[in-house]
């Protein structure tokens, strides 16, 4: 159990330096309320309805498509660090990989999945 | 090309030729979702059934020609119980694709993604039963999985299919979790050195007295993970639900291949991965085994649909399957296969029927089968034959497979289970017997005009018969079924 004394050192500090700075700046800063302080933000727009609705189905369509091509890339980086290394196997797996991708975005875009209305 | 570059690419290049089959369906089935689907008009996309089943066929003749070796860093292995069982899955992939055509006509949901998502849940099922490593067997179980929950919500239209396919996903993304854990948990019991099923089998035994907590738990969360995809009691409640809301042939699907997949993970693991240490597993999987084929029976009396009927008779029958992963020696694990092929033969049959019947996807209560032997004795008889032969009556193919795995498990000394098998079969004849009474002696429902199910056409046809005329003779072709069972083996 040794080794994680620093770990317990963190968590402590982590846990004590917002107690101590909230409890500060309660202490150190005037108390005027209003009806304005209450809302969700006191600065900027003011809320219309609440964060909870439904949106639109493309939304996560979109999320999920940035998540694969941002995986990609994700393996596109150590690739390209290691290419002289991994020689022709780097290039052939990373081709089936590329391969494998381009033909699923072949597939959202004939199915429109890439067209906004 | 340095040595490491070399060392895997060699290792690439020699290890292809494993897996020839999952290449070529992987491929088959991207080309097929783009560009080639481009090509099919809308109205003519049930010709994808048909294209499938030839990239099926070939991809069994792949398998077959797939010489037995050991590739990926001992990864991935062919042998005879790979081969055995990716044979299985094919042929139950093909049936499924058979008699999917003409109902999904009728319901006018015909895509090439359906035939597609078949296709790369059989790379996983594929790879599942050749599996030698637990990161193999992970994977290869999330690639089948993910591919079903999608198909189980096909009808995505009906709210029902969607419920299913939602707490069939939602459930197995939590067991894969278990399973997962599991593994990681084996993995720091022997050192974190490996997850090969053959080192592990080495270091699990020799693991210090301070592991062996470790190695418990670990074994049996992996347990419950397998537990689950095979749907054994208490892991099976997503099961009925499921089976219920998917498409009928997609539920004759999920009874036999991804069944015969974990079966085929079961039992490798299992037998060889944690043979070692069975006395940590025997009595937990004991317990499984019998829970499943009394609540499975039991329940199945109760049951309104024929497709929840044949849910829970499922699970019954993955309690006897169990019996083999229990006796642990190859000869078990070949029982088995002869039981999933029995089975793959009889619960075609019976989803068939049942698929006629259904019709635009409305009537699959068994009040349905009413005076059917009037209206159209022979699929009454065929119905009659596979519900005879999945209650284990001779001299039905059905019999033949659980006399084999039965007598195995006595000489295992599992005395105990088998003779909690054969009362729950008594009681599984009663609700089996109960549907052949509302054929055969039960005035036929007042149909109205023109309700006649439309389902039936020469594909539909041939699968009853040939399946029933395999469930009757199928115990003919004994010596050579056991001949080439005696091939089923690991090395």
């Amino acid at each position: 159990m040794q080794g994680y004394a620093p770990i317990l050192l963190l968590l402590m500090i982590a846990v004590s330096l917002p107690v101590l700075v909230w409890t500060l700046s309660r202490l150190l800063r005037p108390d005027f309320y209003s009806k304005a302080k209450y809302s969700t933000y006191e600065c900027g727009i003011t809320p219309v309805t609440e964060a909870r609705e439904k949106f639109n189905v493309r939304y996560y369509l979109i999320a999920v498509m940035f998540l694969v091509f941002d995986v990609e890339s994700v393996f596109l980086f150590p690739w390209a660090l290691q290419m002289k290394e991994l020689a022709l196997f780097g290039l052939v797996e990373m081709g089936i990989f590329l391969f494998l991708l381009l033909f699923g975005y072949g597939y959202i875009w004939s199915k429109g999945a890439l067209t906004w209305e | 090309m340095n040595g490491f570059a070399a060392g895997l690419w060699e290792s690439l290049v020699s290890g292809s030729k494993l897996i020839w089959p999952q290449i070529f369906l992987t491929f088959a089935a991207t080309v097929m979702l783009w560009p080639a689907d481009l090509f099919v008009e809308k109205a003519r996309k049930h010709v994808w059934a048909p294209i499938t089943m030839v990239i099926l066929a070939l991809t069994g003749a792949l398998i077959y020609l797939t010489e037995p070796g050991v590739g990926f860093s001992d990864m991935y292995k062919v042998d005879g119980l790979t081969k055995g069982f990716q044979a299985l899955i094919v042929l139950a992939a093909f049936l499924a694709v058979m008699l999917s055509q003409k109902l999904l006509d009728a319901l006018r949901e015909q895509t090439v993604e359906y035939y597609a998502l078949i296709l790369f849940s059989l790379v996983g099922m594929l790879t599942l039963v050749g599996a030698t490593d637990l990161m193999t067997v992970y994977f290869s179980i999330e690639l089948m999985a993910i591919c079903i929950y999608i198909l189980v919500a096909y009808l995505r239209d009906q709210n029902r299919g969607v419920e299913a396919g939602l707490k069939y996903f939602l459930l197995g993304a939590f067991s894969s979790g278990i399973l997962l854990y599991g593994m990681s948990l084996v993995f720091a019991a022997v050192g974190g050195v490996t997850t090969n099923l053959a080192e592990l089998n080495r270091l699990l035994p020799v693991v210090p007295q301070s592991s062996s907590l470790l190695v418990f738990s670990g074994v049996l969360m992996v347990l419950v993970g397998l537990c689950f995809k095979v749907a054994a009691v208490p892991f099976h409640m997503w099961s009925p639900d499921a089976y219920e809301g998917a498409p009928t042939p997609i539920t004759a699907f999920m009874a036999t291949a991804p069944k015969a997949a974990a079966m085929g993970a079961f039992l490798r693991v299992f037998g060889t991965g944690f043979a070692g240490v069975s006395s940590d597993w025997m009595l937990p999987l004991s317990y499984v085994a019998g829970a499943s084929m009394i609540l499975g029976n039991i329940a199945a009396v109760r049951q309104q649909t024929m497709k929840r009927l044949l849910a829970y008779s499922s699970i019954a029958h993955a309690g006897y399957m169990l019996l083999g992963v229990l006796g642990k020696g190859v000869d078990n694990a070949q029982a088995v296969w002869l039981y999933l092929l029995t089975y793959l033969v009889m619960n075609t049959g019976a989803f068939a029927v049942v698929i006629i019947l259904q019709g635009k996807g409305e009537g699959e209560r068994i009040d349905d089968f009413r005076g059917l032997a009037k209206r159209r004795p022979f699929l009454a008889f065929a119905m009659m034959m596979f519900l005879l032969s999945l209650a284990g009556i001779p001299p039905l193919v059905g019999f033949f497979g659980k006399f084999y795995l039965f007598k195995l498990a006595v000489e295992s000394g599992l005395t105990t289970l088998v003779v909690i098998a054969l009362v729950t079969s008594a009681i599984s004849a009663f609700y089996y017997l109960g549907v052949v009474n509302q054929m055969y002696f039960k005035e036929p429902a007042d149909l109205p005009e023109g309700a006649e199910p439309e389902v039936l056409s020469t594909g539909m046809t041939l699968i009853v018969g040939v399946t029933c005329v395999l469930t009757l003779v199928g115990t003919l072709a004994g010596p050579w079924l056991v001949n080439t069972m005696f091939r089923i083996t690991w090395i």
